[in-house]
């Protein structure tokens, strides 16, 4: 079944005076999926997010969310999406109660929806030691937590979450990508998120869509794009180091050799030769004590890709 | 677990701003120094200039109080500093960030910039009721009874409007607080070349001709006229023009300054 798609976006320019921030960008994202925009500092993410979610306009170019348009219907597409800044914006004087009861009531909730929801969430992100107290009190992944309920109070039909977890500590990063899949397994909700971190595009996304100065350069899911490079990483531990040397000197033809110490090479081979590479070490006569083969990780395609 | 399953709809735009304006008067309960601050300025001029002049003041103004002659003063500059809060609420906003949570809802942009324009007029209204109370400890004549005060009052609240969205243009505009405060700067040197201790016909030279040309110098005569004996209606006239130009120039600037802010929510 091919799923309708959700958000889209054609051509999406945003220029600020002389500087292009964001060139051209295509993205077609289908309803019930996570995506995910990858790109180093300065890459065009949050300006993408920003247009997406109506909060900047467009130099040129046109998006859709759920088949509406950003900019002429700009009204319906904030009543159908969540969005987390990459910058946590809460009103430090507000208890979490008062903000997600007027977040609710701005989202058109009448006061029983409003409060019954925020009861709710207040349950499922495990908030309830702190949601009487003033925000400006409350710890950075505490505040990350609260950014996500407010994205949630009206049941959004698309999430946009902008580095979610960036200056989290590892156990609440874990804990909110639980909670993503979770939103997008269970309740159906489509996300788009970006981040630099590619442990974190590699767990959640379907699909991974790589941008650098401003431009998209390739979307696919995470599978395709390491498989697209081919390339694995050959790790081969020998006996002393003349025989390191001698290993390195039959292997080198046509492949990238790097000796880490004296008695290991890391060799970047095809999908098919790593067998090949031993047989020939063993007509030699050169013993092997250790061996390892890595699959491409995401960070290589990144890498790659944006020539970093 | 269930969850409710409430669809959500456009808000209702007074829902919307009701909801708004008491968030921003909360923020002024819990920041007292928004509020206080103009207050204790207003009172302090009030006191002194009363306590320094009054013995001359039979001189100045023959036939009423001083206190009834300064009083218009004071309620405008409780206005214009006070007024600032509107400027200061959407600052505050901004510069957290805040703002732009705020602008992801699907209320319009326009109650987002009109609801601390709200709790600000209330606050000025709060703040000039208190003038008003202090004025009438220190020997207040009305003669114009619960009418009078309800004019000057209303005057105040016009002017200061339009001062409460000048300062709010500020800040969606140049998002600084040097930004908010340069309007308050505007307007204080005109609170001086005007009739600011004196009637205007002690004014002469440039002094007379600045105040002439100087609409506040209507607005306080408008306000000062509603608390002598004879009424004069051109002076209430001129001093509703007065009000009402600033009230404008408000409009006008804050219409320009959502449409601008409204470009780029999140800068």
């Amino acid at each position: 079944m091919t799923s309708q798609p959700c958000i889209t976006a054609e051509r999406l320019t945003k220029c600020y005076d002389d500087t292009i921030a964001v060139e051209g960008i295509h993205l077609e994202v289908a309803e019930g999926r996570i995506a995910c925009l990858l790109g180093p500092n300065g890459s065009g993410k949050t300006t993408t997010v920003g247009m997406l979610t109506t909060l900047r306009r467009p130099t040129s170019g046109h998006a859709t969310v759920c088949g509406h348009d950003v900019l002429t219907e700009s009204a319906t597409v904030r009543s159908l999406v969540g969005v987390t800044l990459q910058h946590t914006g809460l009103d430090e004087l507000m208890t979490g109660r008062e903000m997600l009861l007027l977040q609710g009531t701005l989202q058109g909730l009448n006061t029983t929806s409003a409060r019954r929801r925020v009861e709710e969430l207040v349950d499922l992100l495990d908030l309830e030691t702190h949601i009487g107290a003033r925000l400006g009190t409350w710890s950075g992944g505490l505040r990350r937590r609260m950014d996500l309920a407010a994205a949630l109070v009206h049941h959004p039909r698309v999430l946009f979450l902008d580095e979610p977890t960036t200056g989290l500590d590892p156990a609440s990063r874990r804990a909110l990508w639980a909670e993503i899949k979770r939103l997008n397994i269970e309740d159906g909700v489509t996300v788009l998120l970006t981040t630099q971190y590619l442990d974190e595009a590699d767990h959640l996304a379907d699909e991974v869509s790589i941008l650098a100065n401003g431009r998209l350069l390739i979307t696919a899911t995470p599978e395709d794009l390491k498989e697209s490079l081919g390339e694995r990483s050959l790790t081969l531990v020998l006996t002393d180091a003349e025989a390191t040397s001698r290993a390195a000197d039959l292997l080198r033809e046509g492949r990238a050799i790097e000796r880490s110490d004296a008695q290991t090479l890391r060799i970047a081979v095809e999908r098919d030769e790593p067998a090949r590479c031993v047989a020939e070490l063993a007509r030699a006569g050169l013993e092997i004590t250790a061996m390892t083969v890595a699959e491409p990780s995401l960070e290589d395609v990144f890498l790659q890709l944006t020539n970093a | 677990m269930t969850t409710t399953t409430a669809t959500p709809s456009s808000p209702h735009t007074l829902a919307a701003l009701f909801a708004l304006t008491r968030r921003a008067l909360d923020t002024c309960r819990r920041t007292p120094s928004l509020v206080v601050g103009p207050v204790m300025m207003s009172a302090f001029f009030l006191v002194i200039y009363n306590g320094q002049l009054a013995e001359t003041a039979g001189v100045i103004v023959p036939d009423g109080s001083y206190v009834s002659f300064l009083l218009p003063l004071v309620l405008l500059t409780t206005a214009f500093s006070g007024g600032a809060i509107a400027g200061q609420l959407l600052l505050r906003d901004l510069d957290s960030r805040y703002h732009a949570c705020l602008a992801l809802t699907p209320a319009k942009r326009g109650v987002l910039a009109a609801a601390p324009t709200l709790a600000g007029i209330i606050v000025i209204t709060a703040q000039a009721v208190s003038m008003i109370l202090l004025a009438w400890a220190m020997g207040l004549d009305h003669p114009h009874g619960i009418v009078g005060i309800g004019v000057v009052l209303g005057l105040t609240t016009v002017a200061g409007t339009g001062f409460l969205l000048l300062a709010a243009t500020a800040a969606l505009v140049g998002r600084t607080v040097a930004a908010v405060s340069m309007v308050t700067y505007v307007f204080f040197p005109l609170s001086f070349l005007t009739t600011t201790l004196v009637p205007r016909e002690q004014l002469s030279g440039w002094m007379g001709v600045a105040a002439d040309l100087n609409p506040l110098t209507y607005l306080l005569g408008g306000m000062r006229d509603a608390l002598s004996p004879g009424w004069s209606g051109t002076a209430f006239v001129r001093g509703g023009v007065a009000a009402t130009l600033i009230l404008a120039l408000g409009l006008v600037a804050v219409s320009f300054g959502l449409r601008s802010s409204s470009e780029e929510v999140d800068r």
